[in-house]
């Protein structure tokens, strides 16, 4: 089920997600949102009975509208997580920008579908996005899918993805500065999230997450 | 002086972009729509060996049981499958010199400037006018390396062995509806062998045309690049305007072994009413390199994803991609490259524009395999919308599997900004000018990828599309 909410008019609102599950969000005009998400689906059972997605949908409904969204996802053993984020320009000159990182050791699986749509006969929307993914081990599989829908001209729009392993050559001048290779594995580890940790604006939820994202990497 | 100059060139454009229809003359045409019994009359009509027509009824039989796609465009619902000739045979005898081709085929040929630029700069020219392929000529020191440049049919008869080895293996019928359809009515097309460690220096080309109403164009095209050699075929299409659609449904394969390179550079511009529903596919064994260039001007909708499967260790991938989508046109275009082993890598580049309306769509994969270690991938979708009423959607999946890789995609749509144009046109352009300018720079990385003549071509239709885009 779909859980709305609205952002009125000049009102500023911090929501935090840490359940899988699927809402929508409309801002009216001058409304921002800064949207935080990290949670992994329920366990699965076997293959039919695979998990529902998580579909978090933004509607940029009123002029200069703004929200800023981060996904923070980490998965070990056999997590799995599925979610697809939609941000639809309907106003004019609002921004949404989106920023997902996802970790996976072991066996664990994230499926990601991130849309960015420009209504017609829009002017002056700004849509980024922008997906990294690491992979720490052979078995975890990533899919991602950034996509555009833009029908309008005077915008700027563009997304981004990348998907790897730590950083060799990163990770080889930690331990030059004396880091054994286990320490400087997790530090990058840790620093993957935290250029992100950074940018939340409340503190204690980004504390909080550091010791979860923490928690489920060891 | 500049507008005076392009002038002249637009109307020289406008001349050849509503094409020409010289009089039909068939030798055989079969009845509209597809039945079990068209598919045995091509076949005997082509006097083919029997394991072709059984292969063609598979294909027939898994056409009918297909379903249509149900992503891509909404134009796809429009066409009419039983509303088409599948088999079209133009009149006259396949000739193997200029001379014996026929007067009226020879100039629409020479409008289209082919027996020129044959003997400036080509190695071979078969031309595909209606279902069959009528001209082929090859120069002598191709024959004498041992190359093979013929006509599909052709090479069924002359070369069953390899063929056999071959066809289907890259695109089974099973692939798709339409490579289905393809293989129950295939006709045309052409045929490529390159002998181990031959390098043909010239690009080997083909032109396609479609002339004859309602003809659908299914041609067929193999090519193998035996171990070290290196081939580039390039196609080019022009079709007359017709009041009614058109079906275009080829199928390429192509099979690059180790250490062979093979370029295939396509500019397609069927006219307005043409769907192009094409299916392209290579694989590329240990340390290969294929590249495909591909550039969508034309018709009316293309789906088309040019594929690469790296299966062997260190092989590499390339497509670049053009699409222009002005009124009323949706260019659904794209790749596909799967990482099968070790050490490959891959680039991907696309770049379309939008105009008057017009659509384009990139959709693109990107899988990395288990077991495909330092696989390394670049993906780059750009997008230049020259208006409100146009639009455009970008669709990458990448589908990883494996850790150790490097994969990176970055996707962005602009529109031409007032600052440039104020620049420029402070400069003494016209606004047109100007835009056109700013296209062509947009575009300038791709098309220096083209062989020379093609790109000067391409340059002239994009500005030709161009006019009258702004103001």
């Amino acid at each position: 089920m779909t859980q709305t909410i609205t952002i009125p008019a000049n009102k500023k609102q911090l929501i935090f997600q840490d359940k899988p599950g699927s809402h929508t969000i409309i801002l009216e005009p001058n409304a921002e949102i800064e949207y935080i998400m990290s949670f992994k689906d329920a366990p699965v059972e076997s293959q039919e009975t695979a998990s529902s997605k998580s579909i978090i949908q933004f509607e940029l409904k009123g002029d200069n509208s703004k929200a800023r969204i981060y996904g923070l996802f980490a998965g070990k053993n056999h997590d799995q997580v599925k979610f697809e984020t939609r941000t639809i320009h309907s106003g004019n000159s609002t921004t949404a920008h989106t920023n997902v990182r996802t970790l996976l050791r072991d066996e664990a699986k994230s499926d990601y579908f991130g849309l960015i749509r420009i209504e017609k006969h829009t002017t002056g929307n700004d849509g980024q996005l922008s997906h990294d993914t690491m992979l720490l081990s052979k078995q975890a599989k990533s899919k991602s899918v950034p996509a555009l829908e833009i029908e309008a001209n005077d915008v700027k729009a563009g997304h981004s993805a990348s998907v790897g392993q730590v950083d060799e050559e990163a990770l080889f001048y930690l331990r030059s500065r004396g880091l054994d290779e286990q320490q400087a594995r997790e530090l990058m580890i840790e620093g993957f999230f935290e250029e992100m940790l950074m940018q939340i604006s409340d503190t204690q939820i980004a504390n909080d997450l550091r010791e979860s994202l923490k928690k489920s990497l060891t | 002086m500049a507008t005076k100059q392009q002038k002249e060139i637009t109307q020289q454009l406008t001349d050849y972009r509503y094409g020409f229809k010289t009089e039909e003359k068939y030798e055989f045409k079969s009845e509209k729509g597809l039945t079990e019994e068209i598919v045995r009359m091509i076949s005997a009509h082509k006097k083919e060996p029997e394991w072709m027509l059984d292969f063609r009824l598979k294909a027939y039989k898994i056409y009918r049981e297909k379903p249509m796609p149900t992503w891509g465009s909404s134009y796809l619902k429009d066409i009419d499958f039983e509303d088409i000739y599948y088999y079209i045979k133009p009149g006259g005898n396949k000739a193997k010199s200029w001379d014996d081709v026929p007067q009226e085929i020879k100039n629409t040929f020479d409008k289209l400037g082919v027996p020129e630029a044959e003997r400036k700069f080509l190695s071979g020219v078969g031309a595909q006018f209606e279902s069959e392929t009528i001209y082929h000529s090859l120069q002598k020191h191709l024959e004498e390396k041992g190359v093979i440049f013929v006509d599909t049919d052709t090479a069924v008869q002359k070369y069953p062995d390899l063929v056999r080895k071959y066809f289907a293996t890259v695109v089974p019928p099973r692939d798709n509806k339409l490579a289905a359809l393809n293989s129950a009515v295939w006709s045309g097309g052409s045929f490529v062998y390159i002998p181990k460690g031959v390098h043909v220096e010239l690009p080997l080309q083909a032109y396609f045309r479609i002339n004859a109403e309602n003809a659908g164009q299914f041609e067929r095209t193999l090519i193998i690049a035996e171990e070290g050699s290196s081939v580039h075929y390039t196609e080019g299409c022009t079709a007359p305007i017709y009041t009614t659609n058109s079906l275009h449904s080829a199928v390429v394969e192509i099979v690059v072994h180790k250490d062979a390179r093979v370029q295939y550079t396509t500019v397609q511009n069927w006219s307005r009413n043409v769907y192009n529903l094409v299916t392209k596919r290579a694989i590329a064994h240990e340390n290969a390199t294929m590249m495909w260039l591909d550039c969508n001007i034309g018709s009316k909708l293309t789906m088309k994803y040019p594929s690469i499967y790296l299966r062997g260790k260190g092989a590499r991938g390339e497509i670049l991609s053009i699409a222009m989508a002005n009124k009323d046109q949706h260019q659904d275009a794209g790749g596909k490259i799967i990482h099968l082993a070790p050490d490959t890598s891959s680039v991907i580049n696309a770049k379309s524009i939008s105009l008057r309306g017009g659509r384009t769509s990139y959709r693109g994969l990107l899988q990395v395999a288990p077991g495909a270690e330092r696989s390394r991938s670049r993906v780059t979708c750009d997008a230049l919308l020259l208006d409100t009423e146009s639009s455009t959607d970008t669709y990458p999946t990448m589908q990883i599997d494996e850790n150790n890789v490097a994969i990176a995609h970055e996707a962005t749509v602009t529109k031409i900004s007032e600052e440039q144009l104020f620049y420029l046109m402070s400069r003494g352009l016209s606004e047109q000018e100007a835009s056109n300018m700013i296209v062509n720079g947009f575009l300038a990385p791709l098309i220096k990828e083209f062989p020379m003549e093609y790109a000067l071509e391409l340059n002239r239709l994009i500005a030709l599309e161009m006019e009258g885009s702004v103001g």
